[in-house]
């Protein structure tokens, strides 16, 4: 699931911070993951001759950034069993047989309450 | 951060205040009015104690350690409710009337018979528990069975409908006090008839209260007796009356009732039998709640207001008026709190002053900031002038003990009550006014513009009612003077500002809701925990990963979905975000690369269409050209093709072999000077030349003997170097058919003509040329003639010069 979360996450890093997406397929809406500040933020501004340097350590604090990011997307996605979408807590329903997306819910004409309302 | 210092220093002095240390001297104190006597005898037996005058509470002075006189009416229920532990009585006293027969005839033997005399009742006392006392009697002695309190007020306000009921007045004829008093009265001169009601009344006890032990020594009630004083066992000196049957002497199961009905005593003769305090405070109790609310709902106001105000400093100057009442309130409530009239009680007093002047002062300062930008004001000036005024008010004032120019009364006398106002109060009062009405003066200019009646009537009518409240509490108007000043010029004060903010002279944030709701952008207001505080119509709620991520960064937007970007910015205590509607500009992007799309297919399209079409118009082209060719070259072609027929039966072969060379070799350059043409190009005289040598040289071979100088240099017009070309070969083909050889021939140029002559070996008159060729000579505008040509007779060409020009 986080490797299916990690490849679904949007790059809204910027130098002075990591931060990432998701869209929820049924209703659109992005969900920001905590911003993680660059520990080197400062001295990569400051001294652009260890640009190359700085840009590695970048790099490693992304990934590591972007792990936790997917990690803190697995608590508020799912993926639809039906449609295999990814959705957020307020379009996945849990359903008395299936936990289901809104959608293949209402489709299926099944009912539920969103696991966040 | 200094504010909570300040409290956490305010708590250690409350706390240290409370854990004074207990004095060693212990004191006897007179609490009961009228308890001197018995205290002065009491403390020759209790030579340990000092005579003292309360300071505190009864309660208070016990739990210092001193004993203090007191009724048992006090005293019993203190005990039970763990005040004091040791109980002493030794003086019994009775409720009685006290008839001055110096003064009235009137036959007083009961309660009841003071309904029919005509002179005046008093009480001798003002104090609360005297009143309680006499009530008590009262009601005892009007239903021993089931006294109540409604029966006592009943009695009294009857006795007070003509006047005739008046408290702390000793000079009445008829005195509802102690028994002890009016002997006492007797023994100094009085003459006044004791009587016991018939009705019944109530004995209470006299004695000591104390928290120690005390050892009293021998011979106390003779010594008692001797002071005049009643004792607990039913002794009483001379001067008394003989028969107590009617009175009741309370015991333990009669105090619950005898507080539950005299409870409220002084709250209820003011308004039930004097019916004055019927619309402000009457008791302590009720001075102390009422200031209590009063200082809640102000404080409560204060909060509406700062949440409503949208400049932080008029909202700052609006909590300063709020705690300047709330200071002035709690000061009063202090004031209360004090039993003695003394310096301190007197500073507190001026203390009122205090904050009473700073509230006119600080709303003039609110009106002149008001309609200035927040954060440019420079105002030194009107600052300090008001300032100034402010203090030198306020020592004026805190000063009056030693000049006695803002309040004039005996420091010695009643000053609580009776008092005259000097010239420093009407200084400060007319100062304090004048800047009231500036202040007011300048809110209502603002507001002139405004269409809003209420904006000039509401705040007008409060301040009016303010300077009626405040000259009628000078003039002492009764029941202005009877009501709580304090509160009701906070009150006052609270509702002129609230009307001030509802007229929407001072602006204040009321109707953001409205405007939130009404407004059409997508804006939402978030508290510093991301709550939606403010949100308008139509725009989403902010989710707590998106308000996190402005936090971190509001320099850039994010998306919260596809068509919608999120801006925020910082403001005062959280955010405002709001949301700018991307649908559109991303349909018209959309239909823009659709457009795109579209075009660029158009355009690959068109493209392929215009190759396929310059590919047919090049076909076209070279079709037309090779038919134009083939037109051109037919004549010739057939001629050589039947040429090349005959050669195998020819009888000259190699003569006619080399003709059909000849003219392969004429249709080759003419195809040349054919396609040269379609170029547009010229043609130069030196490749002309060449051209014709070649003729020349194949002509030889034919069997012609004959030369052509070409004396053209330059270019030569294509079309003009083909008719020459032309010429010379027809030239030559007639001179082989004629056998004219030899062949000389020039081309040269004269004047502005091309002139290309032949001399033949044979006569020249039978020269004969195509048609095609006589054609274009004379499309040209030229002419082919046999003239004389040096002495003899050629064929001459001569064409006008086209194309450019050598020179």
């Amino acid at each position: 699931m986080i490797n299916l979360l990690s490849s679904y996450l949007e790059d809204c890093s910027t130098p002075q911070y990591f931060c990432f997406a998701i869209r929820c397929e049924v209703c659109g809406e992005f969900w920001y993951s905590s911003s993680v500040p660059f520990s080197k933020a400062a001295q990569a501004a400051d001294y652009s001759d260890k640009k190359e340097l700085y840009d590695a350590i970048y790099q490693r604090e992304k990934e590591r950034a972007k792990l936790a990011a997917g990690k803190e997307a697995r608590e508020r996605f799912s993926q639809c069993p039906i449609c295999r979408r990814l959705v957020c807590d307020s379009c996945f329903l849990i359903c008395d047989e299936m936990d289901l997306c809104k959608e293949c819910a209402d489709r299926l004409k099944e009912y539920g309450e969103p696991v966040v309302p | 951060m200094r504010i909570r210092l300040l409290s956490f220093f305010l708590l250690l002095c409350l706390l240290f205040t409370g854990c004074t240390a207990v004095s060693a001297k212990r004191y006897l104190i007179p609490d009961v009015e009228g308890s001197g006597e018995y205290v002065r005898t009491l403390n020759t037996y209790l030579s340990e104690y000092t005579i003292r005058e309360p300071k505190d509470t009864l309660y208070a002075e016990v739990a210092k350690g001193n004993a203090v006189a007191c009724f048992d009416v006090q005293a019993i229920p203190a005990i039970n409710r763990g005040v004091g532990r040791y109980w002493y009585p030794h003086v019994l006293c009775t409720v009685v009337i006290a008839v001055d027969r110096s003064k009235t005839d009137a036959e007083v033997t009961s309660w009841n018979s003071l309904m029919g005399i005509q002179d005046t009742v008093g009480v001798g006392s003002y104090s609360v528990i005297r009143n309680m006392l006499v009530m008590g009697a009262i009601s005892y002695g009007l239903n021993q069975e089931n006294p109540t309190k409604q029966d006592a007020l009943g009695f009294m306000e009857e006795l007070c409908k003509d006047g005739r009921f008046v408290l702390e007045d000793q000079d009445a004829p008829v005195l509802l006090c102690l028994d002890y008093e009016a002997a006492a009265w007797n023994r100094n001169g009085g003459n006044y008839e004791i009587v016991v009601p018939e009705e019944g009344t109530l004995s209470y006890r006299i004695g000591l209260l104390s928290d120690v032990p005390l050892t009293l020594e021998s011979g106390l009630d003779e010594a008692l007796l001797a002071a005049g004083l009643p004792l607990v066992s039913g002794d009483r000196p001379q001067g008394f009356p003989q028969d107590y049957e009617a009175a009741h002497k309370l015991k333990d199961e009669d105090y619950d009732w005898f507080l539950n009905l005299t409870g409220d005593s002084s709250r209820d003769l003011r308004r039930q039998v004097f019916h004055t305090r019927l619309y402000t405070t009457a008791d302590l109790r009720e001075h102390i709640l009422s200031a209590l609310l009063v200082i809640s709902a102000i404080l409560l106001w204060k909060g509406t207001v700062s949440h409503r105000m949208i400049r932080r400093d008029i909202s700052r100057i609006a909590s300063t008026m709020s705690l300047l009442m709330v200071g002035w309130l709690l000061l009063r409530l202090f004031k209360y709190q004090l039993t003695q009239s003394g310096v301190l009680c007197r500073m507190c007093w001026y203390g009122y002053y205090v904050f009473q002047l700073a509230l006119p002062i600080t709303l003039f300062y609110l009106t002149i900031i008001l309609d200035r930008p927040e954060g440019k004001i420079k105002l030194r000036r009107l600052q300090w002038v008001p300032f100034g005024i402010y203090v030198f008010s306020v020592l004026l004032v805190m000063t009056n003990d030693l000049h006695h120019m803002v309040f004039v009364f005996d420091p010695k006398g009643n000053w609580n009550n009776d008092y005259r106002y000097g010239l420093g109060y009407w200084m400060i009062t007319v100062v304090s006014l004048l800047f009231l009405v500036l202040a007011l003066g300048r809110l209502v200019y603002k507001g002139r513009m405004s269409a809003h009646w209420g904006s000039k009537i509401f705040p007008l009518l409060f301040c009016g009612g303010l300077f009626a409240y405040v000259i009628a509490y000078i003039y002492r108007v009764p029941l202005v003077w009877e009501s709580d000043l304090t509160v009701c010029i906070c009150i006052i004060s609270v509702l002129f500002f609230e009307a001030v903010l509802r007229t929407g002279m001072i602006p204040i944030n009321m109707r953001y809701r409205k405007l939130f709701v009404s407004a059409p952008i997508g804006l939402t207001l978030l508290d510093e925990d991301g709550h939606t505080v403010l949100c308008s119509r139509g725009a989403p709620p902010v989710s707590y990963s998106i308000w996190k991520r402005l936090v971190t960064d509001m320099e850039h937007p994010l998306l919260r979905d596809n068509d919608t970007q999120l801006r925020a910015v910082k403001i005062h205590g959280g955010m405002a975000v709001w949301q700018e509607n991307l649908s559109t500009l991303n349909r018209v992007r959309q239909e823009i690369q659709s457009v795109q799309t579209r075009l660029e297919a158009a355009n690959a399209l068109l493209r392929e269409e215009e190759e396929v079409k310059k590919r047919l118009l090049t076909a076209e082209v070279n079709r037309n050209l090779f038919e134009h060719l083939d037109r051109d070259m037919e004549r010739r072609i057939t001629k050589l093709a039947h040429l090349i027929e005959r050669l195998p039966e020819a009888e000259y072969q190699r003569d006619l072999t080399a003709y059909i060379t000849l003219c392969l070799c004429h249709i080759k350059r003419r195809c040349n000077l054919f396609f040269l043409a379609r170029q547009g190009e010229s043609l130069l005289g030196e490749e002309l030349s060449i051209y014709l040598d070649e003729l020349t040289e194949l002509a030889r071979y034919a069997g012609l003997k004959m030369l052509i100088r070409c004396g053209q240099n330059g270019a030569l017009e294509i079309r003009s170097a083909t008719i020459c070309y032309d010429f010379a070969f027809e030239s030559i083909s007639w001179a082989l058919r004629t056998n004219a050889s030899p062949l000389m021939g020039y081309l040269e140029l004269e004047d502005d003509r091309l002139l290309f002559r032949f001399l033949p070996g044979s006569d020249p008159e039978q020269w004969c040329f195509s048609e095609e060729l006589m054609a274009a000579v004379s499309v040209s505008g030229g002419q082919i003639v046999c003239k004389d040509l040096d002495d003899a007779v050629g064929i001459c060409m001569t064409l006008p010069i086209g194309g450019e020009s050598c020179g």
